[in-house]
């Protein structure tokens, strides 16, 4: 199993819940540092694979290789990844400090160090003044950044977060994502998210999940290659002919006009890419004598996603 | 990272014997172990502490009734239909003198009401030591924060170092309520000297030391079986209760089908009391084996569970 490259190696991965099958022949191979989303429709497989990754569940047929070990219980592995799982929650009659320090004591932190770790930790994901209190009086966002936070809490290789921002209030959710880019600089961060525009800022490789099978992956820019979508801003109302003009061109796969924005589909997989659609769409815009006030990458994974997951749905009811 | 396996057990048992004293469980076995523990002494002390009965005529009595459970205890296997008066007379004068000795040496030749608490204890405890023990494993399980510790060590780390805490705390109390009856008795029973409360005080303890070990291992067996706490409760405190019923309502039937007590200590732990050294061994022993079994199991069990 080629493991050196890639801190993750999954290869074959099936799971069953009694007769429903969760994942179908998963094959991914996740590298050593960076930030990797996964994303997928609700009931797609998306928590059993953190699980299975994390060790929660037993492994049923395939394999799943992690920073050289086979198996995701190894003691090899034993403090080397955090997870953030989705619904678990931290006992109610212990101090979140308390739980804190025994974390890391596993983890082999002692003392003032651990003291100051927990607390550094705590601020990080804006809960200090909450950690000599019971994890009781969280409300369901506190519950998250302090499900982040002890998931970042030694040095882990790897990190698993299962909707972290989730119910996150914007500041919050921020704060989450800049902790998360620091981490992905020195480890492998792999997030699931409903969010794909946060996402989409956020990770550098992507993993689509869809009804229990990997049917996309790879970085941002391969999973959305054929479909990117962006959205441009003028200074005067579109008119129906300007859509009409845009949708012409060549490197146009689609496009939809709302009042002064005009949404467009750019097919960047022509010889220079999406380059050369960009140049086109702009010159076009120019030559109409409506130049482009603002012109920004939109919901290019969403649109991906949507594309992708609606194609596995069609293929599955026809099969 | 190194993993050391010895370091995080003792980190888990800690863990555990904190969370008892915080956790509605945990102090639910602690003062229910205490209250039930001392009210037992109470009712042996109180008849002799007031007078009610004299020491002479207690021990007559007693003697006369650990015998004749002894006895029971001993013969059950070869379904011996004798009555209590037949027993007593054999115990004095005939082939079952050795349980005659043996009822005089709890009763006669070591301090008789700390003998008599600790027989009631042997009987009580094995219903206690479920309450502490039916969470350690589900409880966490049922609320997923098992998966906050998965990722740190190993579910063996967990289970034994949970077991132990258990054991720890278990042994604790038993410590607590024997010193307490050895204290009292002291000071309130003059006939009862602390030179022979004290040896025997250590000989009772090591008796309910040993008895411990298999029940705590079927608390946490059942716990890391079953998610739902409450099943994991019923399930060990109706083994222990329904496994000597059911043997001897079978026994009726088909006597070998007796032997279905051994798959507790039940069938072996009154030896834990005997005056014969070897016979204590032995059945310690056995609990040892027992405990074995039943951590084993529960480790097969936990270690192969979706969490």
């Amino acid at each position: 199993m080629n493991t050196k490259t890639h801190s993750i190696h999954i290869e074959g991965l099936e799971h069953r819940f009694g007769d429903k099958v969760a994942l179908s022949d998963i094959n991914w191979q996740l590298p050593e540092k960076g930030i990797v989303g996964l994303v997928g429709p609700n009931g797609a497989g998306k928590t059993t694979l953190f699980s299975l990754i994390a060790g929660f569940l037993r492994v049923q047929r395939g394999k799943i290789g992690i920073l050289g070990a086979d198996s995701p219980n190894h003691p090899s592995l034993v403090g080397r990844m955090g997870v953030m799982p989705q619904d678990a929650i931290f006992a109610k009659d212990i101090s979140i400090f308390d739980q804190l320090l025994f974390l890391m004591k596993l983890d082999g932190i002692n003392g003032t160090r651990a003291e100051n770790r927990a607390l550094e930790i705590m601020k990080r994901v804006g809960l200090e003044k909450e950690i000599h209190r019971g994890a009781s009086i969280l409300s369901h966002g506190m519950g998250k950044r302090l499900g982040v936070a002890q998931a970042l809490l030694g040095s882990p290789e790897i990190v698993l977060l299962d909707e972290p921002t989730a119910g996150l209030d914007p500041a919050n959710a921020r704060q989450i994502r800049e902790f998360m880019r620091e981490v992905g600089k020195n480890a492998l961060v792999i997030v699931s998210s409903h969010n794909l525009l946060e996402l989409q800022d956020l990770i550098d490789e992507v993993g689509v999940i869809v009804a229990g099978k990997l049917v996309a992956s790879g970085t941002v820019e391969e999973v959305t290659q054929r479909d990117r979508r962006f959205e441009v801003t003028f200074g005067v109302p579109v008119t129906p002919e300007m859509l009409v003009q845009v949708d012409q061109l060549d490197g146009v796969q689609s496009a939809n006009y709302d009042g002064f924005q005009m949404s467009i589909d750019l097919d960047a997989s022509g010889e220079n890419g999406l380059n050369q659609a960009l140049l086109e769409l702009q010159q076009k815009l120019v030559d109409l004598g409506t130049p482009a006030y603002e012109l920004r990458e939109g919901a290019s994974l969403e649109q991906a996603y949507l594309k992708l997951t609606s194609d596995t749905q069609h293929t599955s009811e026809e099969g | 990272m190194m993993h050391h396996p010895a370091r995080h057990i003792g980190h888990h048992a800690m863990m555990m014997m904190t969370h008892s004293m915080r956790s509605g469980a945990g102090v639910a076995f602690i003062f229910l172990t205490i209250i039930i523990g001392l009210s037992l002494a109470n009712l042996t002390v109180t008849p002799v502490e007031l007078e009610m009965i004299t020491v002479e005529e207690l021990q007559d009595s007693s003697a006369k009734f650990i015998g004749v459970a002894l006895a029971t205890a001993t013969l059950r296997a070869s379904g011996g239909d004798d009555n209590s008066d037949s027993l007593t007379s054999r115990m004095e004068t005939g082939d079952l003198v050795d349980l005659g000795m043996w009822a005089r040496y709890l009763v006669v030749e070591n301090p008789m009401l700390l003998s008599i608490t600790v027989l009631l204890l042997g009987v009580v405890l094995p219903l206690l030591l479920p309450l502490g023990s039916f969470t350690v494993i589900s409880g966490d399980v049922q609320h997923r924060t098992v998966r906050y510790l998965l990722p740190r060590t190993t579910r063996s780390s967990i289970l034994l170092g949970r077991w132990l805490g258990s054991l720890i705390l278990s042994w604790a109390l038993i410590l607590f309520l024997i010193s307490s009856v050895v204290i009292y008795l002291s000071i309130m029973i003059p006939s009862e000297s602390l030179e022979d409360l004290i040896p025997w005080g250590g000989r009772c303890f090591l008796a309910l030391f040993f008895l411990t070990i298999p029940y705590v291992s079927l608390g946490i067996l059942c716990s890391a079986t079953f998610s739902a706490p409450m099943v994991a409760l019923l399930a060990a405190i109706g083994a222990t209760v329904g496994i000597p019923l059911l043997s001897l309502s079978l026994q009726e039937a088909w006597e070998p089908l007796g032997n279905l007590l051994y798959l507790l200590p039940w069938g072996y732990s009154h030896q834990l009391l005997s005056p014969s050294m070897e016979n204590f061994f032995e059945a310690s022993a056995y609990c040892l084996g027992h405990a074995a079994l039943f951590l084993t199991l529960a480790l097969l069990k936990f270690r192969r569970a979706d969490l």
